[in-house]
C-alpha cells in the first residue's frame, strides 16, 4: 500500500493494528484517460528572456492506444488587449520538465523566443488548447505588475552566517511571491561542521503570501517546505545564514491566482493531491503568469570583487 | 428591538390566558424532598396511593421539587422512596383545586430499596413524556453509559452514538452529527458550561469522565427557546456530586488511568460558608503510555483531565454549584531521538471551563436561577528550532446568564431568561516571515427568551416560545435575529399515546472550519462577522410516540430541516482579500428517527432506526470558472440509513452483558478517477517543471495529483459492527471491583475508513484501509 495520507489519518492509522487495517486491493478496470495541461508564462527582468512552456501529459497509466498524439495539438495564447498571438510548438521534453516519474509521458511547447519580447506586465492573456482530437482547453490570467528588488540584481557579496533581509516593490494583483534559492557548496562548507548534506545544489522554497509581503529573510526563511524532508541539522544551520565558500542562487517571483490555485492544492482527497484547476474543457490543468526576479549571493569574507548585498547593521552578527 | 419585545409579551399574555382557560377541579400535590442536612434528593420517586395502590407518580428533579397535579379530590397516602434513604409516607387530603405542599425530609438508610433507581429513571422518561411538547430528548444514565460496548473506557459521548437521529462516520472519531446538521452544531454543555472541543486525540475519545457524570440527555431536535447558539442539538452534561458520603473510585483502561473521590466538607466549614451542605467530587486522568514506556523509549504523547463540581445548600434549598473542567493533550516531539524524529514539535489542546451556579426553589415549582461561566479552547504547536513559525488556535466565550422557571398553576409554566456571552478567536499559522492564514475577532451576543407550557392532563399540551438574539461582531455589525418556537402535543388513548408536533427556528454565530471528511481533526473556531455569515435553520418535526404497558416505549418522529449561512474552507481564496477564506452555503436534512425501548425486565435496551438525507450547497473552489458555479454534495455524514441495536442482559456467573450491534449504510466520498503526475514550477537553475508533491515512499520523489468525480458522488460498502461488553462488580469489604471486558468488531468487519486509488500502479488498483479491526480491551474500576 502506497502512502496517500495526511497527518491526521496517519495518526488514525497509527492507531490501527498494524497491517490488521489493509483492505484487500481491487484491480481497476477502467482508468480515465486526462489530459493535462501546464502552462507557464514568466516575464522576466530582461524582456529578451521573457518565456511560455507548456507541458502536456495526460493521466498515468490511460490507455493511449486510438488517442490522437498530444504532440499534434494547437497551443495559442490570445491577447483580447491587443497584440499579436503567440503559437506554441512542440520542442524536446527537457525543455520543459527537469524530472519527472519513469512511466510520465508529455509533450512540451514553447514559444518562439523572438516573439515573447512583446508580453507585458498587467496584461490580459487567454489560452486555447486544441487537441488533435477535436477537444478543447482554455483558460486566462492576467500577468502580474512589474516589481523590482531592493537594491539587489546580479551578484552580491554577502558576510557568512548572516541572515539578510530581501526587498522587493509590491507586484499589483499577484497573489503571491514564490521565493526559491538554489546554495552550492554546502556539502564542504557544512563538513567541518560535522553537518552532512546530501544534495548539491540545495534547493528550498519560501513563500510571502499577498501582494503586500514584500520581504523575506534570506536564508533563515527559505525552506519552509522542505523542513520535514531536510535534515534538521542543516536546517537550523542555515537559520544563523550561508557558511563561507557558498553560493545561492535566489528567485523572487510574483505569481497570478491561477498559479497559487494549482501549487496549493484544495480539498482533502486520500488517493492524490486536489488541485484547483484554471483551465476547463477537454482536460484540466493550469495557465499561469508569473514575473520574476534573480540575483546571486556570494558568501564570502571581504574583500571581494564583487559588491556587498544591502544588509542593514542589525541583520549582521 | 422593539418588535422582539412585543413579540416576548406573547407568549406570557397566553400563559394568562392557558391559565384562565383550565378549569381545574382537581388538585395538586407538590414540594420538596431533601435530606437531613437540607441538600435536595435528586430523583426521589413521589407517589400518590389509595391503599397500597399507587394512582400517580412523579420524580423529584435536581432542586428536590416535585408535582403531581390532576388529582382527584380525596384523601391519600404519599409515599416518597430514593436510593439510600428510609421510605417516607404521609397521609394528605386533596380538595377541590387545592395545592398541597410538602416538605419531606428524608432519613438517611443502609437498606437499599430495590429498584428504586431503576424506577425512577423510568418515571423521569415518563415525566418528559407527559411534560415536554417539543423537544426530542433521550436520556443516558450512567448505567447506560457503561454498559454501552466501546473502546478502552466508557465515553459518555461516544455513548451517544446509539441514540437516534445520531450518525457517527468513522471509528476513529467521536464527532457526532445529528438529523443532518454538522458537528459543530452540537452545543456541548457540561453542567450548563460549553465546551467547544470535547474531544482527546483529534476526537478519538471524548472529554468526559465517565466516573463523574450523573447522567447524559441530548436534545436531537425541537429544543425550547431557553437554548440558543447552535442549531443542530444540545448535549447535556451533569456531573454527580454524590450523596455526600466520602468515596474514593479508581480504574485503569487501555487508554488512561483515573481517580475520583467525593465526600461533604465538613458541618463547621460549610456553616462557615453559610451553608447547611456541601458536596464535593473531583476527579483526575491521565493516560500512562508515556509513564510506563520511558525506560524504553519516548512515548510523545499523553492527555490529562481534571473535573471537579462543588454542590452547596442553604437552609432555605438554594443550591450553589461551582463546576470546574480542565483538559490537555499533549503531543511532544521535542524530546524524541533526532534521528527517528528529526523535527521537533511541541504541540498541545485542550479546554478550560469554569462556571458558577446559584438556583433558588421558588414555591409551588420553578426556579431563579443565575449561572456565570468562562470556557475556552485552544491549540498550540511551537517548533523550538525555528521561532519563525506559530500555529495558534483559540475561541474563549464569557456568559452570565439568569433564567426565572414559573409554575402559575398546574396546567400553565413559563420560563424567561436573558443572557449576555462575550466571544473572541483568534487564530493564526506564521512561517517563514508569511502568514498562511489565520484571522481573529470578537463578538457580543445578547439573547432574551420566554417560553410557556399550556396543558390539558392526558389531552393537549401546548408549548409556545420566543427568542431573541442580537449579535454584534468586529468585524462585522449588529445583526438581531427573532426566532420563534411552538410545539404541539396530543394525547391519545388514555394518555398513553401522544401525536406532536413542533416547529421553531435555531441561530448561530459560530463555526468550526475542522474539516469533517478527515476522521481526526482539531476545530478551527471562527465567529459570524464579516468572515462567515450566521446560520438561520427553520425545523419542523412530527411524530408519535408512546408506551405500551410499563415496559415498552416507542418514538417515530419526522423532520424537515434548512440550514442557511453554513460555512466550509475556501481552498482557492485570494491572499489579497482577508474576507473571503470562508465560503457560505446552505444546506437541508430531512429524515425520520424511530426508536423502540424495553424498559424494564432482565434484559432492556432499545433499537434505534435513523433514516437521513441530508446536502450541502456551496460555490464549487475546484472549478476554473469565474465565478464559480454552486455544487449540491451529500455531506460526509449523510448517513442514509442506520440502526442500532442495543441490549443490557444478565450474563453467565454473576456477569453484566451489554451488546450493540450497528448497521449503517454507506457514508459518501470523492472518487479518484484518475491521477496525474505532480508537477511544480521552478525558477532557479535556469527553470523547469519538476515532479514533486508528497509522498510517504521515501524511494519515490514525487506524488500524483488527481482526477475526481462529483463530490460526495460514490459511497463506501455498507457499515456494520458487533460490540460485546461484560462487567461484574465484586464487592468486598473495603468497597468493590469491578473487571469489563469490551470486544470491539466481534466479527472482525472491515469497514472501510478509506479507499486509494492508486492509477500510478500497474495494473492500477484500488486499496484502502478499515476502520477498527476486532479490539478487545480490558480494564478495571475499584470503588472505596
Amino acid at each position: 500500500m502506497r502512502g496517500r495520507l495526511g497527518a491526521a489519518p496517519a495518526l488514525a492509522m497509527a492507531a490501527c493494528v498494524s497491517g490488521a487495517c489493509e483492505l484487500e486491493e481491487i484491480t481497476l478496470v477502467e482508468v480515465e484517460a486526462v489530459v493535462v495541461a501546464e502552462i507557464y508564462v514568466n516575464l522576466a527582468s530582461d524582456p529578451e528572456r521573457n518565456e511560455v512552456r507548456a507541458f502536456l501529459h495526460r493521466t498515468v497509466g490511460s490507455d493511449t492506444a486510438g488517442l490522437a498524439p498530444l504532440s499534434a495539438a494547437r497551443i495559442t495564447i490570445l491577447r483580447p488587449d491587443g497584440g499579436a498571438a503567440l503559437r506554441l510548438a512542440e520542442n524536446p521534453l527537457g525543455d520543459c520538465v527537469g524530472s519527472s516519474p519513469e512511466q510520465e509521458v508529455g509533450v512540451c511547447f514553447l514559444a518562439d523566443p523572438s516573439e515573447t519580447p512583446t508580453l507585458r506586465h498587467g496584461e490580459l492573456l487567454e489560452v486555447q488548447v486544441e487537441l488533435a482530437d477535436g477537444g478543447r482547453l482554455s483558460g486566462a490570467t492576467r500577468v502580474p505588475a512589474r516589481f523590482e528588488l531592493d537594491r539587489l540584481s546580479g551578484n552580491c557579496r554577502l558576510d557568512p552566517n548572516t541572515v539578510m533581509p530581501v526587498r522587493w516593490s509590491r507586484s499589483e494583483s499577484a497573489w503571491a511571491y514564490v521565493n526559491e534559492t538554489s546554495i552550492r557548496g554546502l556539502p564542504d562548507a557544512l563538513r567541518p561542521e560535522g553537518i552532512e548534506v546530501d544534495e548539491d545544489p540545495l534547493y528550498l522554497l519560501g513563500l510571502s503570501i499577498s501582494d503586500r509581503d514584500t520581504t523575506i529573510a534570506f536564508p533563515s526563511e527559505f525552506g519552509v517546505f522542505n523542513r520535514f524532508e531536510l535534515d534538521q541539522d542543516v536546517a537550523v544551520r542555515l537559520q544563523a545564514g550561508l557558511p563561507a565558500a557558498t553560493t545561492a542562487e535566489v528567485t523572487i517571483t510574483a505569481v497570478d491566482r491561477n498559479f497559487v490555485n494549482w501549487a496549493r492544492g484544495g480539498t482533502f482527497n486520500p488517493s492524490g493531491q486536489v488541485r484547483v484547476p484554471s483551465l476547463q474543457g477537454d482536460g484540466t490543468g493550469v495557465f499561469a503568469a508569473t514575473v520574476g526576479r534573480r540575483f546571486v549571493v556570494i558568501s564570502e569574507r571581504p574583500p571581494h570583487p564583487v559588491d556587498d548585498c544591502p544588509v542593514p547593521q542589525d541583520d549582521t552578527e | 428591538m422593539g418588535r422582539a419585545l412585543a413579540a416576548l409579551a406573547l407568549p406570557l399574555a397566553l400563559t394568562s390566558v392557558g391559565a384562565a382557560a383550565a378549569g381545574a377541579q382537581a388538585g395538586t400535590v407538590q414540594g420538596r424532598v431533601h435530606d437531613a442536612e437540607g441538600a435536595a434528593v435528586y430523583g426521589a420517586r413521589v407517589a400518590l396511593l389509595r391503599g397500597e395502590t399507587p394512582l400517580l407518580a412523579s420524580d423529584s428533579d435536581r432542586l428536590g421539587s416535585f408535582r403531581i397535579s390532576d388529582v382527584t379530590p380525596g384523601p391519600y397516602t404519599v409515599r416518597v422512596q430514593a436510593l439510600g434513604y428510609a421510605e417516607h409516607t404521609e397521609e394528605v387530603v386533596v380538595g377541590l383545586a387545592a395545592v398541597v405542599d410538602l416538605d419531606v425530609s428524608l432519613e438517611r438508610s443502609a437498606l437499599e430499596l430495590e429498584g428504586i433507581s431503576v424506577e425512577a429513571e423510568r418515571a423521569r422518561d415518563r415525566v418528559r413524556f407527559e411534560e415536554i411538547g417539543g423537544a426530542t430528548v433521550r436520556e443516558l444514565e450512567l448505567v447506560d453509559v457503561r454498559t454501552v460496548p466501546g473502546v478502552a473506557e466508557p465515553d459518555p459521548v461516544r455513548a451517544i452514538e446509539v441514540l437516534p437521529g445520531v450518525v457517527s462516520t468513522s471509528d476513529f472519531s467521536a464527532a457526532f452529527h445529528v438529523r443532518g446538521g454538522s458537528q459543530d452544531q452540537n452545543l456541548v454543555l457540561l453542567d450548563g458550561m460549553p465546551v467547544f472541543s470535547p474531544f482527546h486525540l483529534g476526537g478519538l475519545f471524548s472529554v468526559f469522565n465517565a466516573d463523574m457524570i450523573d447522567r447524559v440527555e441530548l436534545l436531537s431536535g425541537g429544543f425550547p427557546a431557553e437554548h440558543g447558539g447552535r442549531v443542530s442539538s444540545v448535549l447535556r452534561i451533569e456531573s454527580d456530586p454524590g450523596d455526600g458520603d466520602f468515596a474514593a473510585d479508581g480504574a485503569v483502561s487501555l487508554l488512561a488511568t483515573r481517580a475520583a473521590v467525593g465526600g461533604r466538607l465538613p458541618s463547621g466549614v460549610s456553616g462557615a460558608l453559610g451553608l447547611t451542605d456541601v458536596r464535593y467530587r473531583a476527579s483526575a486522568r491521565r493516560s500512562y503510555f508515556d509513564v510506563v514506556l520511558k525506560p524504553a523509549f519516548e512515548f510523545p504523547y499523553h492527555l490529562t483531565d481534571l473535573q471537579s463540581i462543588v454542590e452547596g445548600w442553604t437552609a432555605r434549598g438554594d443550591r450553589i454549584a461551582l463546576s470546574a473542567y480542565t483538559g490537555r493533550d499533549v503531543f511532544d516531539l521535542t524530546r524524541l531521538d533526532a534521528e527517528d524524529f528529526p523535527l521537533r514539535v511541541d504541540w498541545d489542546w485542550g479546554n478550560d471551563a469554569l462556571g458558577l451556579r446559584w438556583t433558588r426553589p421558588r414555591r409551588g415549582g420553578g426556579s431563579w436561577d443565575l449561572r456565570a461561566n468562562v470556557s475556552r479552547f485552544g491549540t498550540g504547536l511551537v517548533f523550538p528550532d525555528f521561532a519563525d513559525t506559530q500555529l495558534e488556535s483559540g475561541i474563549r466565550q464569557v456568559q452570565v446568564r439568569a433564567d426565572l422557571d414559573m409554575r402559575p398553576s398546574a396546567r400553565t409554566g413559563a420560563q424567561l431568561g436573558a443572557s449576555v456571552e462575550r466571544l473572541s478567536y483568534d487564530n493564526l499559522l506564521t512561517t517563514g516571515g508569511t502568514d498562511f492564514g489565520g484571522g481573529s475577532g470578537d463578538g457580543w451576543l445578547l439573547g432574551a427568551y420566554a417560553q410557556t407550557r399550556w396543558s390539558a392532563p392526558a389531552a393537549w399540551l401546548v408549548e409556545l416560545g420566543l427568542r431573541a438574539d442580537a449579535y454584534g461582531a468586529d468585524p462585522g455589525a449588529w445583526v438581531g435575529e427573532v426566532a420563534p418556537r411552538l410545539a404541539v402535543k396530543r394525547f391519545v388513548a388514555g394518555g398513553d399515546v401522544a401525536l406532536k408536533v413542533a416547529a421553531g427556528r435555531y441561530t448561530q454565530f459560530l463555526h468550526s472550519l475542522r474539516d469533517e471528511e478527515l476522521p481526526l481533526g482539531l476545530d478551527l473556531w471562527v465567529l459570524a462577522g464579516d468572515r462567515a455569515p450566521h446560520t438561520v435553520s427553520d425545523q419542523l418535526q412530527v411524530g408519535i410516540e408512546g408506551y405500551r404497558d410499563v415496559r415498552w416505549y416507542w418514538s417515530v418522529e419526522g423532520y424537515v430541516r434548512s440550514f442557511d449561512g453554513v460555512v466550509t474552507l475556501n481552498a482557492a481564496d485570494d491572499p489579497n482579500d482577508d474576507l473571503d477564506d470562508i465560503l457560505a452555503g446552505d444546506g437541508r436534512s430531512y429524515g425520520l428517527d424511530v426508536l423502540l425501548r424495553r424498559e424494564t425486565g432482565p434484559v432492556s435496551g432499545w433499537m434505534a432506526l435513523s433514516l437521513l438525507r441530508a446536502d450541502r450547497t456551496f460555490a464549487d473552489p475546484l472549478s476554473p470558472s469565474l465565478p464559480p458555479p454552486e455544487v449540491t454534495y451529500p455531506p460526509i455524514f449523510d448517513r442514509r440509513v442506520d440502526l442500532d441495536l442495543v441490549l443490557r442482559y444478565p450474563a453467565p456467573w454473576g456477569w453484566e452483558g451489554g451488546v450493540r450491534w450497528n448497521l449503517g449504510s454507506g457514508i459518501p466520498y470523492t472518487r479518484a478517477l484518475g491521477s496525474y503526475g505532480y508537477y511544480q514550477m521552478r525558477y532557479v537553475e535556469g527553470g523547469a517543471l519538476e515532479w514533486t508533491g508528497d509522498d510517504d515512499d521515501s524511494d519515490v520523489a514525487g506524488g500524483y495529483g488527481v482526477v475526481l468525480a462529483d463530490r460526495n458522488s460514490s459511497r463506501y460498502p455498507v457499515y456494520h459492527r458487533l460490540d460485546l461488553s461484560f462487567r461484574r462488580t465484586f464487592e468486598k469489604s473495603w468497597g468493590a471491583l469491578t473487571p469489563y471486558l469490551n470486544l470491539v468488531n466481534v466479527y472482525n468487519r472491515r469497514n472501510v475508513l478509506f479507499y486509494f486509488f492508486e492509477y500510478d500502479r500497474t495494473p492500477a488498483v484500488r486499496s484502502g484501509v478499515s476502520m477498527f479491526p476486532v479490539l478487545p480491551t480490558i480494564g478495571l474500576e475499584v470503588r472505596f
